[in-house]
């Protein structure tokens, strides 16, 4: 019998705290501490990376970011992903402090960060411009259906830690929001393309123009063919994939307070799975959002999408999913010293399941919806100094009753360049359509074996944390936090003398605790190094009555660490990212240290040649299961701008 | 995996989180004001000050200039005694700087950066023109770069985003290095009016 392990977490409602415009061009690189305007030394030290980042309209006196320092953040940028070489967004997660990539088949991933990853992983909110990516069937993302064209990614925010109110997700672990750039600042055409072992072949154009005077847009075209994964023996298994996605993006700018944007994307995608016939996937999105600015730093968002895909998985499931949802959100700043935010959210998620063998769920089609509405408020205590965010997020869904969700955080900076931040909040993962309607029957016969219940309840988490950001020179800052996770009623399968069957329950609980350090040092003008390590302990345990089927719960590293260096010397950029993964206990999985370097020759602005090679170390290595392991792969690219 | 031991404070706050919680939000509500600094203009001093470290100014006029920067401002000074606290005691490409407030057209050539007030300041072309004669780097608001500026400090939501004219820049003898075009969206000479 094969049980999906892992979270099926379910944030039916995403709340980017401040809205997506708000966060387009407000949440600092990581490390940014909040600064004094008045305070001229601090404005000195800044780059023009950071001066452009900067909100010119919260209430204080402070330069923070809209978005909010008090989290555990961490900003993948454009440059990062470029830089790196990394072409998909799953290896551009691997940049991240604190977030565990693995791979574990062709196309399967398992992302999560602060723990509990797994499978089907999903503790963590995941969203590409407000939409969100995860599918409520078991609330996990499918990996292998999210592309864009990658120079065109602004930046990756990571959050980690219960989003919550402060980023909006209904997110136990993290969030990650990946942000597009504007179509304003994807103007001319691009052409990419480039082939070697494991990236076999791929090739990309985008085109962006304006259409009016204050109307700018861009359409793009990607496919490609794949195949880096191999048996643990190292043969090859040819399950390559294939996929194309092609997209557009419209901005424009009724008057300087008034803007809005329509994008969306179709892609198509199949790949070869050995001893079956093919998988496909296929999808659409639409979206649209507008935003109105007034009076002085408010302004009302209004966002609308629709998602819909079909996944067909011969020899395990096919899911048809259509998505539509609806979003408000309002700021206002009230007197100096509040800056209010609330919002409301619909989404309605029909979908139509099949699952071949023993697990499956009943009814196969379903409609799921879910309502939710945040309120927050970042109220200045100490003029300059201490600020404190205060917030809940409430939600109910077909599957669960209402859920409140608070936060608190306070931030304090304690001296220029200096900011303490700590945090206590409450989040909450609902019940997934897969924990609800569960069957899993022995095969041939009408017998259920687990079923899922109505009664599960959602599992509970009390999140502490705090967190260091500083500059300690004009060349190095670091960013730390720490945290203390809580974790109730978790789902678990258990026995009991009185049932007859095993069922699912919420006996579960887990503590977890850690760190994460993020240290970017500027060496000179031509080198730079970004580094990040997390640290993860956990212990987890089971309540009575009954026994526990099977063990917690989630097969994390204890250590993570990544560092990426840069240099630049001449027309030639030359990177090299390291990351260790330490040792995975349940299914053990050895650590592992991988190497990825990029050297890239660009003579002038319009062209560059890039050679890239990733997992470098060993010709092949596990990360995840024991089933596939990532080969080594070397590819060059050709890239034109005019 | 190890067992985690609660201190006892630990366990107090657990039993109270509620309890917490709730004082926190209670201390929500002080009064108070704050006084706000025109923070839009700190940001575009911050960016006038760290533009010149991308810039290269021609040899000529570096040698003609002497031993001082000059930052001039052209219009109703919006700053408010940031641009000046800022450049205090620093040097730009080595030299010492100050601030300048314009009234004539000559002094335009005797600086290095110029920044032009406001949304429609007059005799652009003028201005324009003197600074491409005597290598200034002209900085400007909103839609600046598109009108014969060669940066443009523009808002845009709650953001400040640059925009630059390389051509003008390039008229001026100008060279400005690839790290900043990069942060910078590029304004094509064909869309000035």
């Amino acid at each position: 019998m094969r049980f999906p392990d892992g979270r099926f977490f379910r944030g039916f409602v995403r709340r980017l705290a401040w809205g997506l415009p708000f966060l387009l061009a407000t949440v600092p690189l990581s490390g940014l501490p909040d600064i004094d305007y008045s305070d001229v030394r601090e404005l000195r030290m800044l780059s023009i990376e950071e001066l452009l980042q900067l909100d010119v309209m919260t209430v204080s006196r402070r330069a923070e970011p809209l978005s909010g320092a008090p989290s555990a953040i961490h900003v993948i940028t454009a440059e990062d992903i470029r830089r790196a070489g990394a072409s998909d967004i799953p290896e551009a997660l691997r940049l991240a402090t604190g977030v565990h990539v693995a791979r574990s088949g062709s196309a399967e991933w398992s992302i999560s960060t602060r723990g509990f990853n797994s499978a089907l992983s999903n503790r963590v909110q995941v969203l590409m411009d407000g939409r969100s990516l995860y599918s409520p069937l078991f609330s996990g993302v499918f990996w292998d259906a999210q592309d864009t064209l990658m120079e065109d990614i602004e930046r990756i925010e990571v959050i980690r830690g219960p989003g919550a109110t402060m980023w909006g997700a209904n997110a136990v672990n993290g969030v990650i929001n990946i942000i597009t750039k504007e179509a304003r600042d994807t103007q001319g055409t691009l052409m990419s393309g480039g082939g070697g072992s494991g990236e076999d072949a791929f090739a990309s154009v985008r085109h962006g123009g304006q259409a009016g005077e204050r109307v700018w847009y861009r359409v793009y075209a990607k496919a490609w063919e794949r195949n880096d994964t191999v048996l643990p023996d190292g043969t090859d298994p040819d399950e390559r994939r294939l996929f194309g996605q092609t997209g557009f993006r419209v901005d424009g700018e009724a008057s300087p307070e008034n803007l809005w944007t329509v994008q969306g994307d179709f892609y198509d995608g199949r790949w070869n799975q050995a001893g079956q016939d093919q998988a496909s996937v296929t999808g659409t999105n639409l979206l649209g959002w507008w935003s109105h600015y007034y009076g002085e730093g408010n302004s009302f968002w209004f966002q609308a999408y629709y998602d819909g895909y079909d996944r067909d998985l011969p020899g395990a499931y096919a899911e048809r999913r259509n998505t539509g949802d609806i979003d408000f959100q309002h700021r206002i700043l009230l007197g100096d010293r509040h800056d209010v935010l609330w919002g409301v959210n619909a989404r309605v998620s029909g979908d139509d399941v099949n699952f071949e063998g023993a697990v499956g769920v009943s009814p196969e089609q379903r409609t799921i919806q879910m309502y939710s509405a945040f309120l927050q408020d970042r109220f200045v205590l100490v003029e300059d100094r201490l600020d404190l965010t205060a917030g809940s997020i409430f939600e109910y869904t077909t599957l669960s009753e209402l859920e409140v969700q608070p936060s608190v955080r306070l931030s304090w900076r304690a001296s220029p360049g200096q900011t303490f931040w700590g945090a206590v909040s409450r989040a909450v993962r609902t019940p997934t359509r897969l924990e609800s309607d569960l069957v899993v029957a022995a095969p041939g016969t009408p017998d259920v074996l687990l079923p899922g219940s109505f009664d599960f309840e959602s599992e509970k988490l009390w999140a502490y944390e705090a967190g260091y950001r500083t500059r300690l020179t004009s060349a190095v800052s670091a960013d730390l936090a720490v945290f203390y996770h809580d974790y109730s009623e978790l789902r678990t399968i258990a026995v009991s003398p009185e049932r007859t069957r095993p069922v699912l329950t919420n006996q579960g609980n887990a503590e977890t605790y850690g760190l994460e350090l993020s240290v970017n040092y500027q060496v000179n003008e031509w080198w730079r190094l970004k580094t990040g390590y997390s640290h993860l302990r956990k212990r987890e345990g089971f309540t009575g009555p009954g026994t526990q089927l099977g063990e917690g719960e989630g097969n994390d590293p204890e250590h993570i660490f990544v560092g990426h260096s840069s240099l630049d010397f001449g027309e030639f950029e030359f990177d090299a990212v390291v990351r260790h993964v330490g040792v995975l206990p349940s299914p053990r999985v050895p650590a592992y240290t991988e190497l990825d370097l990029r050297l890239a020759w660009r003579p002038n602005p319009e062209f560059e040649a890039a050679l890239i090679g990733r997992d470098l170390i060993d010709s092949h290595h596990p990360e995840y299961g024991n089933l596939r392991e990532v080969a080594r792969s070397i590819y060059g690219k050709l890239t034109w701008r005019f | 995996m190890e067992v985690l031991k609660l201190p006892e404070v630990y366990c107090f706050w657990r039993l109270h989180q509620n309890l917490v919680f709730g004082l926190l939000l209670v201390g929500f509500f002080v009064a108070g004001k704050v006084h706000a600094v025109e923070k839009e203009y700190a940001v575009k001093a911050a960016f006038l000050f760290n533009l010149s470290q991308f810039v290269e100014w021609p040899e000529a006029e570096v040698r003609k200039a002497g031993d001082v920067f000059i930052i001039g401002i052209w219009g109703e000074d919006p700053f408010g005694g940031v641009l000046e606290a800022l450049v205090e005691g620093q040097r730009i490409h080595g030299r010492p700087v100050e601030v300048r407030h314009l009234t004539e057209l000559k002094e335009v050539g005797k600086c290095q950066i110029l920044f032009v007030v406001g949304t429609e300041p007059r005799g652009l072309e003028l201005i324009a023109a003197e600074a491409v004669e005597h290598g200034v780097l002209t900085v400007g608001e909103d839609a600046f770069a598109q009108h014969l500026g060669m940066v443009g400090l523009v808002r845009s939501g709650n953001n400040v985003d640059l925009e630059i004219n390389l051509t003008e820049a390039r008229r001026a003898g100008l060279t400005m290095s690839s790290r900043l075009l990069r942060l910078a969206r590029l304004v094509p000479a064909e869309q000035t009016e």
